[in-house]
């Protein structure tokens, strides 16, 4: 991303333009731009293969993308890392711990990498895993490995959280858990930017949506205004119609 | 420096879970130095030390380095780290201390076992000889991180240290004294790092340093070629690793 700029923008926590990406001769990204206003939570949707992941690690610098350009919180990913993720939260789609690491220690790693950070014992208790705090990681469930991911990412208390299928393996209760605190910190003033496959997630904690096909972004507004626009009965109506 | 202790002492503790490097690094040299003792005279046992002594350098430098980097990329451990302030370099730092650590630990108890139970002492520099020891070792872990950096996956890692330690535990001196070897086959082993690396140790537990000894006895072209093989080790490593 050799393009990239520095962008010093006051009100936005994630600014795209032209983003780009290819593997060889599959185009993951074609042009995106996305505006993702501080405060807000915003949803990247798409099936698989759309490009939700690659726009998230591009975004993050954790990908080098082969154009466009990226500002996070005013920074770059790149040159700016060491401050930008000091601001920044990330729970990936795959989350991986080292081998017989116990829970406690998962967060007690993840903790001291901060100047500061909350007491991560609450984190778990809120998603019930304070009583796992001596399992190893391995020995989670899917969903609970889920949740681990998440209040790592919430850890250093983030101004802006990117979420990659935040709440995929998530039992009912867990996901709802897992939503109410995600309304809480957007009523702290948290951005969030997040993909998902449910979108009943999605119509309850996003503010906008893009939905992604074949990396460009072919709709993109608020979930009432999609589904008002579409004449749909909901918004997995207009996702099944536009992403395909 | 929080981030880097709280790595040594997790990563310190994640090993002595797994058991491999007390097993193959710290018990297996203690007992080949007992079996050594036992069954030779004190010349042979003095003239085995060296070699004993490098065992710990074998299993971490060219099995636990590159296995757990692998691993780490592998399980994405490392990308997760690059999303926070803290490089995944300081965790590989961190890694490589505990590894380092069980190395001088199998050293200090050989030569414990070596002195107390079978009479064996240094006739050249205490100072030197673990000087040279130093050496040697930044030589070999080279090696280690050529692997890590150069396989493209778990799998490969594991085939390219099975094939560069178990040939070096068996031929370069460490467990089977070289002098006992037949010609031929210590004309193959010639080419060892490690090979070289137990002639220079040799030296410097009967004489003097490792430059000094090396123009005094021939040892200057394996001197040589251990520097080089560090070097250009470490830069291909640099250019060719990657966090994911």
């Amino acid at each position: 991303m050799n393009d990239t700029k520095k962008r010093v923008t006051g009100s936005n926590a994630l600014e795209i333009h032209g983003l780009r990406k290819a593997y060889g001769t599959l185009v993951a990204l074609d042009g995106i731009d996305l505006t993702v206003p501080k405060g807000e939570i915003f949803g990247l949707l798409g099936h698989n293969g759309a490009g939700k992941s690659t726009t998230i690690e591009c975004a993050l610098g954790t990908k080098q993308a082969d154009g466009g350009t990226v500002s996070v919180l005013g920074m770059d990913p790149e040159r700016d890392r060491k401050e930008l993720f000091a601001r920044v939260g990330v729970q990936f789609q795959h989350t991986g711990f080292q081998d017989k690491l116990r829970v406690g220690e998962a967060c007690g790693i993840a903790a001291s990498l901060y100047r500061e950070s909350r007491d991560w014992r609450e984190l778990l208790e809120r998603f019930s895993l304070l009583e796992k705090c001596a399992s190893f990681v391995s020995e989670l469930s899917g969903g609970e490995r889920q949740k681990l991911a998440v209040a790592i990412a919430l850890i250093h208390g983030p101004e802006l959280l990117f979420l990659d299928e935040l709440t995929t393996g998530l039992d009912p209760a867990s996901r709802r858990t897992v939503w109410d605190y995600l309304k809480a910190l957007k009523k702290d003033g948290v951005s969030i930017v997040l993909t998902s496959h449910y979108m009943d997630e999605v119509e309850y904690l996003c503010d906008r949506v893009a939905i992604l096909r074949k990396g460009k972004i072919v709709m993109e507004g608020t979930p009432e205004d999609l589904v008002a626009e579409h004449n749909a009965k909901n918004l997995e109506d207009v996702f099944l119609k536009e992403a395909m | 420096m929080k981030a880097f202790i709280t790595l040594f002492a997790t990563e310190l503790k994640l090993s002595l879970r797994h058991g491999d490097m007390i097993l193959f690094g710290v018990m297996m040299p203690v007992g080949i130095m007992l079996l050594i003792g036992c069954v030779s005279g004190p010349a042979a046992t003095a003239l085995a030390f060296s070699g004993v002594a490098s065992v710990g350098l074998c299993a971490s430098g060219l099995m636990g380095i590159p296995l757990t980097f692998a691993g780490y990329r592998h399980e994405k451990i490392l990308r997760r780290f690059r999303v926070t302030p803290v490089s995944p370099a300081v965790l590989m730092f961190a890694t490589t201390a505990v590894q380092t650590l069980f190395a001088w630990v199998s050293l200090a108890l050989v030569y414990l076992v070596a002195r107390l139970a079978f009479g064996v002492s240094l006739a050249g520099s205490a100072r030197v000889f673990l000087a040279t020891f130093a050496f040697v070792q930044v030589s070999i872990y080279s090696i280690g991180f050529l692997i890590a950096s150069l396989a493209p996956n778990v799998k490969a890692a594991n085939v390219a240290c099975t094939i560069a330690y178990f040939p070096t535990l068996f031929l370069s001196g460490t467990t089977v004294p070289y002098e006992l070897l037949p010609a031929p086959v210590r004309a193959f082993a010639d080419y060892f790092p490690m090979t070289e690396g137990i002639k220079l140790l040799k030296h410097a537990a009967t004489s003097g340093g490792a430059g000094q000894a090396a123009e005094a006895s021939g040892v200057l072209p394996g001197f040589l070629a251990l520097t080089a093989l560090a070097g250009v080790s470490y830069l291909v490593s640099l250019k060719f690793f990657r966090w994911e």
